[in-house]
């Protein structure tokens, strides 16, 4: 071991040009290593080809150094998005679309239009279906709210509480739905409902139960085959806004 | 400090002050160190872009030769075309500059050997095969001793990588590190290298000896 770190250390010496220590066995490749140098030296710079000689006759402009490398104008890209999540994403985001633009429309379903409503009014954003305390939603028939009421808690106009017969048989007038049967108008100054037109603010909805008026004709007097008749039962559907007509069977 | 032997100039111009080129004679060497010649070479310098050549293209020539280069004179003027190309961009001492040419023959060398594995050379026959000299009949015979010599022989001996090793140390004069910088290996690999081209060196001659 020793003498091959001592041959290793000769080896270093010798290849550095040092003087090889005393006992040193590259004595022989300590001569063969000269005589390299000397031949490799001995050997001319062969002669330069058209372009190398232009070079070096001054005939051939050197290349200007290049400057610092220039920075990219393409901005460094981000953190990249997996692949995997961008229809999630797009799926995501085109259902937030279409169920904004329905509920704005006020076409979604009733429970999820009424739930919509009530959380976006926490926001300050009032969609259709939103409960007004002064203005219930289903006091109205269908039809009978415009675009500039949507959405501004107000009704403008009548609200009709009568019921005609469609079938010309009796003709029955229905309780009004509303507290105590008055409602009270109100002007919005500078509202977005026209001027001419009283703003209408309705009380909120008590439910009541409904009275069905039933004459029951007294036996023997109704001519035969003749029925009973049976006044409508005229329900407020509250989340339609619409009075549906049941017939009590 | 390089000094170019045997230095045979055919620019006959005075570009620097103090550097005088003849003819067929021997240039001396700059004045200044290296720093004041490869400056002036980078300001377009004649002289000093001669003197720069003259000093180390013998060697590469040699260092190309032994690997094995088809075209060997050719391969040096290339060699010098990109160092002169890029030689604005350079800084550095001389050991330095040295290193740096010998990586760029080191390079070429092996694009050429590549060049030459994919397309396999043709040789006209009614062509007379003669080995092309660059010069007169003393580099002729410098050539021949490299090609065919005692060192050339001894070196046939060596493993491909222990001979780059060996005539990069020897001939470049450059050192473990910036041979490991030109073959791209690490200083360890270099010494290890170095240490067993001298130990084949070593038995060879002592075999050869009667």
């Amino acid at each position: 071991m020793k003498h091959l770190l001592q041959r290793r250390r000769d080896s270093d010496a010798l290849l550095d040009g040092h003087p090889l220590e005393a006992g040193a066995d590259l004595g022989e490749v300590d001569a063969f290593l000269a005589e390299m140098r000397a031949d490799f030296a001995a050997l001319p710079a062969p002669t330069p080809r058209p372009t190398l000689a232009a070079t070096l006759d001054g005939r051939r402009e050197l290349r200007p150094a290049s400057g610092p490398t220039p920075k990219p104008t393409v901005p460094e890209p981000g953190p990249r998005v997996h692949y995997h999540f961008k229809p999630v994403a797009a799926l995501l985001a085109g259902g937030l679309a279409l169920f904004g633009g329905l509920a704005t429309a006020g076409a979604l379903p009733g429970p999820i239009q009424r739930a919509t409503a009530d959380a976006t009014s926490h926001l300050g954003i009032d969609l259709p279906g939103t409960p007004s305390p002064t203005a219930p939603p289903a006091s109205g028939p269908r039809g009978a709210r415009s675009h500039a009421d949507r959405g501004n808690g107000t009704r403008s106009g009548s609200h009709p509480r009568a019921s005609t017969d469609p079938d010309g048989g009796t003709s029955t007038t229905t309780p009004s739905t509303t507290a105590g049967g008055t409602a009270a108008t109100t002007v919005v100054p500078g509202g977005p409902t026209a001027p001419s037109i009283p703003s209408v603010t309705v009380p909120p909805v008590v439910p009541t139960t409904p009275t069905i008026p039933l004459t029951i004709p007294t036996l023997g007097t109704a001519p035969p085959g003749a029925l009973p008749t049976i006044p409508r039962l005229i329900t407020p559907d509250r989340h339609l806004g619409v009075l549906h007509h049941h017939r009590v069977p | 400090m390089l000094r170019p032997s045997g230095l045979r100039c055919d620019h006959s111009g005075v570009e620097d002050p103090g550097v005088v080129a003849s003819h067929g004679a021997e240039v001396p060497g700059l004045p200044g160190d290296f720093a004041d010649t490869l400056a002036r070479a980078q300001e377009g310098s004649p002289s000093a872009c001669r003197w720069l050549y003259e000093s180390l293209a013998g060697r590469v020539f040699g260092y190309l030769r032994v690997h094995g280069a088809r075209e060997p004179e050719d391969l040096t003027s290339e060699v010098f075309l990109r160092v002169f190309d890029h030689l604005r961009d350079f800084t550095g001492e001389e050991a330095g500059f040295r290193s740096w040419v010998f990586t760029i023959a080191h390079r070429l060398l092996i694009d050429e050997h590549r060049h030459f594995s994919r397309r396999p050379q043709t040789v006209e026959l009614s062509a007379p095969v003669t080995e092309s000299a660059p010069g007169g009949n003393a580099e002729a015979e410098a050539i021949a001793v490299i090609d065919d010599g005692r060192v050339a022989s001894v070196l046939a001996e060596l493993v491909p990588d222990q001979r780059e090793v060996l005539t990069l140390r020897v001939v470049g004069d450059l050192t473990v590190d910036q041979i490991a910088e030109v073959l791209g290996k690490t200083r360890g690999a270099v010494k290890s290298l170095q240490h067993r081209a001298v130990a084949t060196l070593r038995r060879r001659l002592q075999e050869a000896t009667p």
